[in-house]
């Protein structure tokens, strides 16, 4: 049973992680200003869709990964513009956005390609990365050697968000709005336009992990081809309390048990279905007992009314 | 007036069409029409029902479980002469809706549903598994000193062991100490759809030395094909022969219900045929020709309701030797001499 | 529906049947059967048998190209290479041959011959990945730039932001405003 602990397995599970970690940091962004985002999973399948769609008619997977980018955001900007402008329940409005993502690409798919289910294969997938000389070295080698152009994306957007939401005056106002949008308003900043721009940040996120999905990892858009990833990436941030750093080890543990749930399969004498579940359960047990206390933004999910 | 006539006249001419033909309802199950596999096979025998027989056809693909039963249920209120359940999924929806309405025939794939107005329609794919096992094993290769062929499943239900236990027994005729590895997408209808996953396990075989890997998942297979894309790159993968031995560089699939030779060329040693198509179209024909009954039929190798594939996709990987060898026993089995195992 | 949809309908579907290629070859054919073939049964060993063929398998001029493109000689293919016709040389698949001659000749040959094919397309591949990354990277920070530079203006100032996150997701047709956008305010 041990062999299957190698090198692979890690490989494994940071593909499949990465669309945790878009969807995650998009979701950072969101509630670090205030608006709670559970359209993840939504925004992914739109994304996924979208790029996919776009790829193959383009015959270019980048206007698709472009496309799919532009439409996340803006399916996050109905989701912004229901929460801030008209303080719709947060919760509620994500919700809808979910809903609209199981109906609409299979409406959209049947209309253009008469299938409710796939979207016809792309013809040119995202490129697989093979960094020349690191790909040679053994053990660095399997580790860092060869992946989708997005998975080192994702990685980068690591740091990158750290930087953005700690070093940068955008990221001090975005905390801020999160934490107390009274005193940010005094203070001169735009809590409107602050909250709007998270959302609109975590939704070009999302619809980034959406498009790995079925242009970059697969090469057509398939039904629910999320599978309630976007979820996963919620509770990989929460985990993650809010902050990059903790958030993508969140998403690595979740994609590494995923990638050993299929490794183990046949291996070790218990039932199939029970090792399916081990990723979830997983998950669960580290929400529910290493977390504790989290530190939410104080004003996360509390519609804010401007003051006139 | 004259507005109403036409009314009346248009409405007249497009019902005595509907009259005049015999109308057919297909519900899929979660790969959806176009899954390459399963599902798309049914489709094109029904479509081709429908080019041949001129019948009307309406399908629909649900969306999820629920929706089965109502959509056959609208289908036989609303007169339609023969409904199709694809899947062992709708067999539930099929004995609902089928002692409802009596007078309707149904028609269910991969099930046995035990009333006189339904044809149960099922396969003896462990047969042609088998044949498919023997051919994966003739094309593997040694890695790493170990010869290793693979099996993805989309459930881990009975039907789909199956395919496991034919494709098993097949490979271990030819190299009894072969190891075959097993995986299984999901445990839920998603796992007929969930390519990405298919995809990683695709390539967990791979590192454990699988060289031929065949897919018994329905259109989760299309990412088995993802991850062959992308070990063997471009073009199609024909062995070598250095010094008379023979070089593969490749890993190779095979595929299943429909003939998916075409979808990686080269690279796909052959399809196992789940002739759904045949099943279909001939289901339709006899409700034609009013002689349709319930019952169940069975599809197996002697009446090519199952096999194997060949095409010009992959005439070169599969050598006349190969061929001789696999009808041989495909007679064998035919005859009764080869008892397919169809259970683990 | 109407009629009319429906035989629209009817006729994409049957064209798309027409591409999906699905011939299924005669599995009864037996052509006269080798010395070892006659002797298995169904407990025969057969682990030990090399499955390759070997005797003279003459592959006529059709099916021997072996090129990514040319999978039949009839059928009109969009990527024709200039380099099929060499192909058409190729009889002989070196590993149905157990002919000594053609053997490493042949398949290193077939490796040249495919690789510049390969090359080619590899190279297409290429340009298009790295136009694409660029293009992705350079659509990120132009609209990081546009926001910057247009975030006194009055685009950013009086209209809702709404409509500026709209104008952010396609920052060209934002750009395109400023010179209407005005001097910075504030």
């Amino acid at each position: 049973m041990w062999e299957i602990l190698d090198l692979e397995l890690i490989a494994s599970g940071l593909r499949l992680s990465t669309p945790l970690i878009l969807a995650a940091l998009g979701g950072m962004f969101s509630e670090r200003a205030g608006v709670v985002n559970i359209a993840l999973d939504g925004i992914m399948i739109f994304g996924a869709f979208t790029g996919a769609v776009v790829a193959y008619e383009t015959a270019n997977p980048w206007y698709g990964l472009l496309a799919a980018m532009a439409l996340g955001g803006l399916v996050a900007h109905i989701h912004g513009i229901a929460s801030i402008r008209y303080q719709a329940d947060q919760v509620v409005s994500g919700t809808a956005i979910n809903l609209l993502a199981i109906g609409v690409p299979a409406v959209l798919s049947n209309a253009l390609y008469n299938s409710t289910t796939v979207t016809p294969n792309i013809q040119l997938m995202l490129p697989i990365i093979h960094i020349p000389i690191i790909s040679s070295i053994p053990i660095l080698g399997t580790l860092l050697g060869k992946y989708s152009i997005l998975v080192f994306f994702a990685f980068a957007m690591v740091p990158l968000s750290w930087f953005v939401i700690q070093k940068t005056s955008f990221g001090l106002r975005l905390r801020a709005v999160g934490e107390n949008p009274e005193a940010a308003e005094t203070a001169g900043i735009n809590v409107y336009l602050m909250r709007y721009y998270a959302v609109w940040i975590s939704g070009l996120l999302a619809g980034l992990g959406g498009a790995f999905l079925s242009i970059a990892h697969g090469s057509s858009y398939v039904n629910n081809i999320s599978a309630g990833r976007g979820f996963i990436a919620l509770a990989a941030l929460i985990f993650g309390r809010y902050t990059p750093k903790l958030t993508l080890v969140g998403c690595m543990i979740f994609g590494i048990a995923d990638a050993f749930q299929i490794r183990v399969q046949g291996v070790i004498p218990i039932p199939v279905q029970f090792i399916q579940m081990f990723p979830y359960v997983l998950t669960m047990i580290v929400l529910a007992g290493l977390m504790g206390r989290a530190h939410v933004p104080a004003a996360d999910g509390i519609p804010y009314a401007q003051a006139k | 007036m004259k507005k109403f006539l036409a009314v009346l006249a248009l409405s007249f001419i497009l019902s005595v069409q509907a009259w005049a033909e015999v109308r057919v309802g297909i519900v899929f199950d979660a790969g959806g029409k176009n899954d390459r596999s399963f599902n798309q096979s049914a489709w094109e025998g029904a479509q081709k029902a429908r080019d041949e027989l001129g019948i009307y056809l309406k399908d629909v693909e649900p969306g999820d479980s629920s929706a089965v039963e109502e959509a056959m249920r609208a289908f036989a209120s609303e007169g339609y002469d023969l409904i199709f359940g694809i899947g062992f999924a709708n067999a539930t929806a099929i004995k609902n809706v089928g002692t409802e309405y009596p007078d309707v025939k149904f028609a269910i794939v991969d099930s046995v549903v035990d009333l006189p107005n339904v044809s149960s329609l099922v396969f003896k794919e462990h047969e042609a598994s088998y044949l498919v096992g023997m051919i994966a094993a003739m094309r593997s290769r040694v890695v790493d000193g170990k010869r290793v062929v693979g099996f993805i499943g989309g459930m881990e239900i009975d039907l789909i062991k199956k395919f496991e236990s034919g494709y098993k027994a097949g490979a271990q005729r030819i190299y009894p100490s072969i190891e075959v590895v097993i995986n299984y997408v999901g445990n839920t209808p998603k796992a007929w759809n969930d390519p990405a996953t298919a995809k990683e396990i695709a390539k967990a075989q791979m590192g454990k030395g699988a060289s031929v890997i065949y897919a018994a998942a329905g259109g989760s297979g299309n990412g088995l094909f993802d991850a062959l894309k992308e070990v063997n790159g471009r073009g199609p993968c024909f062995p070598k022969i250095k010094k008379g031995k023979r070089i593969d560089e490749c890993i190779y699939a095979i595929g299943v219900d429909s003939n998916q030779n075409y979808i990686v060329p080269g690279q796909i040693v052959t399809s196992m045929l789940k002739r759904v198509d045949v099943a279909v179209f001939d289901t339709i024909r006899r409700l034609e020709a009013g002689k349709l009954t319930g019952g169940v039929n069975i599809y197996g190798l002697e009446n090519n309701g199952v096999g194997y594939s060949v095409d010009k996709y992959n005439r070169k990987l599969i050598t006349r030797k190969m061929e001789k060898v696999v009808n041989l026993f495909r007679k064998k089995i035919i005859a009764g001499d080869i008892q397919v195992p169809d259970k683990r | 529906m109407t009629t009319r949809s429906i035989t629209i309908i009817f006729l994409a579907l049957l064209l798309a049947t027409v591409f999906i290629s699905a011939p299924h070859s005669s599995l009864n054919a037996e052509s006269a059967s080798t010395q070892q073939l006659e002797q298995i049964t169904s407990d025969s060993n057969l682990s030990n048998t090399n499955w390759d063929d070997d005797t003279e398998e003459k592959s006529t001029g059709k099916d021997s190209a072996l090129s990514a493109v040319n999978w039949d000689e009839k059928e009109d293919m969009e990527e024709t290479s200039p380099s099929e016709k060499e192909k058409g040389d190729f009889s002989g698949e070196s590993w149905e041959d157990e002919g000594s001659e053609n053997e490493s000749d042949a398949a290193d040959g077939l490796q040249a011959l495919n690789q510049s094919d390969i090359d080619k397309l590899d190279s297409q591949e290429r340009q298009v990945h790295i136009y694409g990354f660029i293009l992705f990277i350079g659509y990120i920070l132009g609209g990081i730039l546009t926001a910057f530079v247009t975030r006194n203006r009055k685009i950013a100032v009086s209209y809702p932001p709404e409509l500026l996150i709209l104008l952010h997701t396609f920052w060209p047709l934002e750009l395109l405003l400023i010179p209407f956008g005005g001097k910075p305010v504030r």
